[in-house]
């Protein structure tokens, strides 16, 4: 019973509210793109670079970029993605009936994508500065729709590459934010050995930050209770191991939700004294080794010291960029 | 909360994305950036502008917390005393221009920094097309400029440059048809950041996506047939004749610290007026300014780079 006092200890110091520090701002409003996109097909866009690719004085001016346009209009229109709409061909909302209607042959996700960059580059080629007045003569009332349809297909990827930008940086957060666990100097120092040196480390520019961290601490917080004693004694530890961050929007919560869906845990090894006491010399005495593991700050260890002691703590840093 | 940019519904038919630098902008403060100070500029064109500013403090905020690069911090500081002539008015001014270096030092720092401006950036492109396309424009008819300050030049030098290179952020000069109707950096510290850490270059981590130190400094462009394509057309410098971040010390041009890339268009503000004559003096302003936001004689301060630029600003901002 004592044991699921200490746990239920952790458990409340655990479930202390964070502060974020995110830039405030109102959320981004695509409503109005998802309406367009979604009231804009595959066959619009086709019939519109039919047109485009049928003027000859639109290709001449493309030159080195007319059998690209030509290529990616062929691309584009795919009798059997005609009635998907720009929004069903990024998967965002669903096909069309009469695309169902037709899944068993070769529409799939693979098509659709083919598509989508098939139209990126034709706006690449077709909306340079000097090819627009072209199009605007060749297309006449009809280049306004081309433009709202070229604009509206660039404007979902740019959707996409955004939210990826604000994931990347919600994991950066997630790893270095306040719900993160604090370095201490020999952390700092191999973490950053690590991310030199280790492959699986160091951030990346589209994958954002590495999940893993190096654990390197000493950890004067340990509890652990003994029967021939009164009352719960600390116990101070050193900890090897690792830490892995938990990215996505399933974790990282705050408060009780953080106990059950924490923003890491971690595993290791751990040395403590033959003495209890908080600050003790680990490696002091008899020391004996175990290991430990954490599910966000709640860290349990188990050392091989007389008949084995449980040990509980949570994380948290005593001295900061110390212990 | 997480991070979410910023989303305006454009007035007319021109943006302005602001980069703050050190000691500019801390979240929640008044007055972070010198919006009055644009609006001068702007002038009564002002209402018509959409001016977004990204703001990176807490980033800056998270890293400091996490972790303490104190040491590496301080051998940075050590290697730009050096270079300014290692006596004790030096190490002053090495002291407050060095923070500026420190992003040198985490690439997840660097990264992160990064992906927020590129959301940013990507939010002003929906921005623009939305607003265009509402009322019958084409959005490759509607304008963006950038204008950062100090550090926030770095951060905008590498992020043009990720960006002109990158497919996957969608924002590439050529292909993908975001040019800049101007770049304008104040007091740019790239080349001050590209020699200090460059003489520590060992110990500086993830090089690769580093191009302030990578490769020579240029104006970042995308090749796509054969055609180079720059991100914008005026990239513009704007340093002070007293600034050490921007590579002038006391009127005379540091050769190791001034950004001079080929085909930039390059101002030199005379700041003699600012009576900061010693070095003595440029250390107390800088000292000043770092720890409490821009000073009267601080001949950094990025509302006085406006205001004293104004004429020039708006001609490029509203032609």
């Amino acid at each position: 019973m004592k044991y699921v006092a200490i746990l239920s200890a952790a458990l409340l110091a655990a479930a202390t509210p964070v502060v974020m520090h995110g830039q405030p701002a109102e959320p981004a409003p695509d409503a109005s793109l998802m309406r367009r996109a979604d009231s804009l097909t595959v066959g619009d866009y086709c019939r519109l670079a039919q047109r485009i690719v049928a003027d000859t004085t639109v290709l001449t001016a493309l030159a080195d970029a007319s059998s690209s346009a030509r290529t990616s209009a062929a691309v584009i229109c795919n009798p059997l993605l005609s009635s998907f709409s720009l929004l069903a061909l990024t998967g965002r909302s669903p096909a069309p009936m009469r695309a169902v209607a037709r899944l068993d042959n070769n529409v799939d996700r693979r098509a659709q994508r083919e598509i989508f960059e098939a139209m990126e580059e034709f706006r690449a080629d077709t909306r340079q500065p000097e090819i627009r007045p072209l199009l605007s003569t060749s297309l006449g009332a009809a280049n306004d729709d081309f433009v709202r349809i070229a604009e509206t297909a660039h404007s979902l990827a740019v959707t996409i590459s955004r939210d990826n930008a604000v994931r990347r940086l919600a994991n950066y957060e997630r790893k270095l934010g306040p719900s993160s666990a604090r370095l201490n100097f020999p952390e700092v120092l191999l973490n950053y050995a690590a991310q030199r040196w280790i492959p699986g480390f160091k951030p990346t520019p589209l994958g954002g930050p590495s999940p893993w961290e190096v654990i390197a601490a000493y950890t004067p917080g340990y509890v652990t209770f003994d029967d021939d004693e009164d009352g719960i004694l600390p116990v101070s530890a050193s900890e090897f191991g690792l830490r892995f961050y938990l990215f996505g929007d399933s974790f990282g919560k705050s408060g009780w939700a953080g106990v059950f869906l924490p923003s890491y845990f971690s595993f290791g090894v751990l040395t403590a004294s033959d003495r209890n006491g908080a600050l003790v010399w680990p490696w002091r005495g008899r020391e004996r080794s175990g290991g430990f593991v954490s599910w966000g700050a709640i860290k349990i260890g188990y050392i091989d010291r007389d008949r084995g002691t449980w040990l509980f703590s949570r994380q948290f840093q005593a001295v900061p960029f110390v212990f | 909360m997480a991070f979410v940019p910023l989303s305006i519904r454009w007035p007319g038919t021109r943006a302005i994305l602001l980069v703050h630098g050190i000691g500019d902008a801390s979240v929640g403060q008044a007055g972070s950036f010198p919006l009055d100070a644009l609006k001068r500029v702007l002038g009564a064109e002002a209402p018509n502008v959409a001016v977004y500013s990204v703001n990176y403090d807490f980033i800056n905020d998270w890293v400091a917390t996490k972790i303490n690069f104190q040491a590496g911090i301080n051998a940075l500081k050590a290697a730009m005393s050096l270079r300014l002539g290692n006596d004790a008015v030096d190490a002053t001014i090495a002291e407050s221009v060095g923070d500026i270096l420190w992003p040198v030092l985490s690439a997840d720092l660097r990264l992160a920094v990064r992906d927020a401006i590129i959301a940013q950036l990507d939010q002003i492109q929906l921005d623009r097309a939305e607003s265009a396309l509402e009322r019958g424009d084409d959005p490759l008819d509607y304008q963006v400029s950038i204008v950062a300050h100090s550090l926030g030049c770095f951060h905008t030098y590498e992020v043009l440059h990720a960006i002109a290179t990158e497919p996957a952020h969608q924002l590439r000069p050529a292909s993908d048809l975001v040019t800049f109707d101007s770049v304008m950096l104040m007091a740019s510290p790239v080349q001050l950041i590209r020699t200090i850490a460059g003489s520590i270059g060992a110990v500086v981590p993830d090089l690769g996506t580093l191009s302030t130190l990578a490769r020579p400094l240029s104006i970042p462009s995308e090749t796509r047939r054969n055609k180079v394509v720059r991100c914008t057309q005026d990239f513009i410098s704007i340093t002070g004749s007293h600034d050490p971040v921007g590579g002038h010390l006391l009127g005379a041009k540091l050769d190791w610290a001034y950004m001079d890339i080929p085909g930039q268009i390059s101002t030199i503000v005379p700041q003699q007026a600012l009576n900061v004559d010693t070095k003595d003096r440029t250390a107390l302003a800088l000292a000043r300014a770092v720890a409490g936001g821009a000073q009267l004689k601080d001949p950094h301060a990025w509302g006085a780079y406006m205001d004293s630029q104004a004429r020039q600003m708006r001609g490029v901002l509203l032609t």
